[in-house]
């Protein structure tokens, strides 16, 4: 199984330059809800705030569930100006989320406060050298009702220091597409990462059990039996050596009417490696 | 252990033993958090992926400062055996360790206020009217953190001033040289994990080598410290006698086998419920998945299993002395 990783953007501006540099395709607009795909990724802008977020993410993630998610977009901070910042916590009054990381950050970590309202310079004065923005912990808190933690990641870029007019000029948009490229490709990896590592815990016998429920029409426990014996057999051993044994069983049986004993053989072939 | 970032709660930011901590962590950001659980039980924890990017949580436990021992840990005759848990999960990361299946998270949790641990403890001692058993490196392993903070230290140091405790750290660490100015103390027992090596390769990832616990062993025995050697669990693997058999030779060669004070070996057991948890949670190990037998809620080897595996490391070892003192499990 194969994770995609996913980007997710409040606005069409701040996903412009990923749409242009991912090559994705427009494949689904409702609303403000916007999905674009390409064969390896999607991308998803939600709209402004707490519920168009929350519900652009759980619209999506009830159809895709192999996704790491990544919320990426602007914030306001009183430090860090124009800077990409990788986000290890996330809240709001009453809510926390803590993202998962599995490897070294090149980005400075910060945390990530959620408001409802926006907020200018002297109330940003409240949150230190903290970001402030408008969707993530919506963002996390829908994605964590179907996902794991480790599949819920956020990059940050510091837009403003509570300048609520900031984007009119337009000399931002120089400044925040010119690490993208750097931000692709850690979304890239890490997504890489995560899907190695879950592939490395969880192994798929499926076919396996499949082949010989085919020719001993297993019972349920007896399934389970041979789905264990089997990832017994496979940490040791690779799944191509387990196809062989498999094939190799399958071809020796003649007789199919001491069903029990001939998967008691299995069994004992595949825990005795 | 991922060093970037630790996660501290608020309420002891300023103790003394938070400050001790960061002084190995120079460089880490520091996330101010309310409660230890926030993190540790934040849900759709993945347990293999945190525990390969494992996060330190330093933390203040406020209850439960020990607990009575189970049925499925050895108490070496003790009626009073009590374990605590100065810390929670494992630097370490072996695949047949119950932890996996006990908490959800694999972050590592390090309790500071070690004072509230000791006035409990003298509290127990107090009530009981016979000796207390402590084994203090219950869910976790403390002499391998004891570069971090030395909890071994302080209640060995503890332990010398109460004459009605004994005290057990148990571990898998080599780590000899924390402890190299530490004087012997009568009531305190040095317990050392051991396996072959084979199964250390292959199940006991992230710990010391089977020769590198043998030579600390030496180093503490050289020093005078009460040992004790804890062949659990015993697992069947593919030429399991000529491991175990092999690793005996070795004790033999490396450390002063005689001077041993208790041996205790176990074969895998593993509660019901955390088997379930672990095997939902992993499928890259075979430890997990061998076809156990359920006796009153524990998984183990079929009693035939047991009973040879059990026999030949008592036979072995009865055969280098025959006055060794031996708990079964």
């Amino acid at each position: 199984m194969d994770l995609k990783p996913t980007y997710v953007f409040a606005l069409q501006q701040e996903a412009y330059p990923f749409i242009e540099q991912l090559k994705v395709k427009q494949i689904h607009q409702q609303k403000n809800i916007r999905l674009y795909a390409n064969d390896h990724s999607f991308l998803l802008i939600t709209g402004i705030g707490s519920i168009a977020c929350s519900t652009a993410v759980g619209w999506f993630l009830a159809l895709h569930k192999n996704v790491v998610m990544w919320n990426i977009g602007c914030a306001a901070s009183q430090a860090n100006l124009h800077k990409w910042q990788r986000i290890i916590e996330v809240k709001n009054k009453e809510l926390t989320f803590y993202p998962e990381l599995i490897g070294k950050s090149e980005f400075e970590l910060n945390s990530l406060n959620t408001v409802s309202d926006f907020v200018g310079v002297e109330d940003l004065m409240s949150y230190g050298n903290e970001l402030v923005d408008m969707e993530g912990i919506s963002f996390a808190k829908a994605a964590q009702l179907f996902l794991n933690s480790n599949q819920i990641q956020i990059f940050k870029w510091v837009s403003d220091a509570g300048h609520k007019d900031f984007y009119k000029d337009g000399t931002w948009f120089k400044k925040y597409e010119r690490q993208i490229p750097e931000i692709i490709t850690v979304v890239d990896l890490e997504t890489k990462l995560i899907s190695t590592e879950v592939n490395a815990i969880f192994k798929n016998t499926n076919q396996f059990v499949s082949k010989i429920d085919n020719l001993l029409k297993l019972s349920f426990t007896q399934k389970e039996q041979l789905n264990k014996a089997c990832l017994c057999f496979l940490a040791y051993k690779t799944e191509l050596q387990l196809a062989e044994l498999i094939e190799e069983f399958t071809d020796s049986v003649e007789n199919i009417s001491q069903r029990k004993s001939l998967l008691n053989q299995l069994l004992e072939k595949l825990r005795h490696v | 252990m991922f060093k970037q970032f630790i996660y501290i709660e608020k309420q002891i930011a300023e103790h003394e033993n938070t400050k001790r901590v960061l002084t190995k962590f120079t460089d880490a950001k520091i996330v101010y958090i309310d409660h230890y659980k926030d993190v540790f039980n934040q849900s759709g924890s993945e347990w293999r992926l945190q525990k390969q990017a494992q996060k330190l949580i330093l933390a203040k436990r406020t209850d439960h400062f020990y607990y009575k021992g189970s049925n499925v840990t050895p108490d070496f005759g003790f009626k009073n055996f009590y374990y605590n848990t100065l810390a929670l999960n494992c630097v370490y990361d072996c695949d047949y360790c119950y932890l996996q299946g006990l908490f959800s998270s694999a972050h590592f949790v390090l309790f500071v206020n070690n004072e509230d641990f000791i006035s409990e403890t003298i509290k127990l001692i107090n009530q009981s009217s016979e000796q207390v058993y402590l084994a203090l490196s219950y869910d976790t392993d403390l002499l391998a953190i004891e570069n971090w903070l030395p909890y071994c230290k302080t209640w060995i140091d503890f332990a010398a001033s109460q004459q009605n405790l004994t005290i057990e750290i148990r571990t898998k660490s080599a780590n000899y040289k924390s402890l190299e100015y530490c004087k012997p103390v009568d009531n305190v027992v040095l317990a050392w994990t051991l396996s072959p090596q084979e199964i250390i390769n292959l199940n006991e990832a992230k710990t010391p080598s089977l020769i590198q616990r043998l030579k600390a062993i030496k180093a503490f025995q050289t020093l005078g410290w009460k040992i004790r050697l804890c062949f659990d669990p015993l697992l069947i693997v593919k030429n399991w006698r000529a491991y175990y058999k092999e690793m005996l030779k070795l004790l033999q060669q490396e450390i002063d086998i005689d001077k041993i004070d208790t041996i205790s070996l176990g074969v895998f057991r593993m509660n019901k419920l955390f088997l379930k948890n672990m095997q939902r949670r992993r499928e890259d190990t075979s430890v997990l998945y061998y076809p156990y037998e359920l006796n009153e809620d524990i998984y183990t080897y079929n009693k035939y299993e047991k009973e040879e595996l059990q026999n030949y490391l008592i036979e072995q070892l009865l055969n280098i002395n025959a006055n060794f003192r031996i708990e079964i499990i």
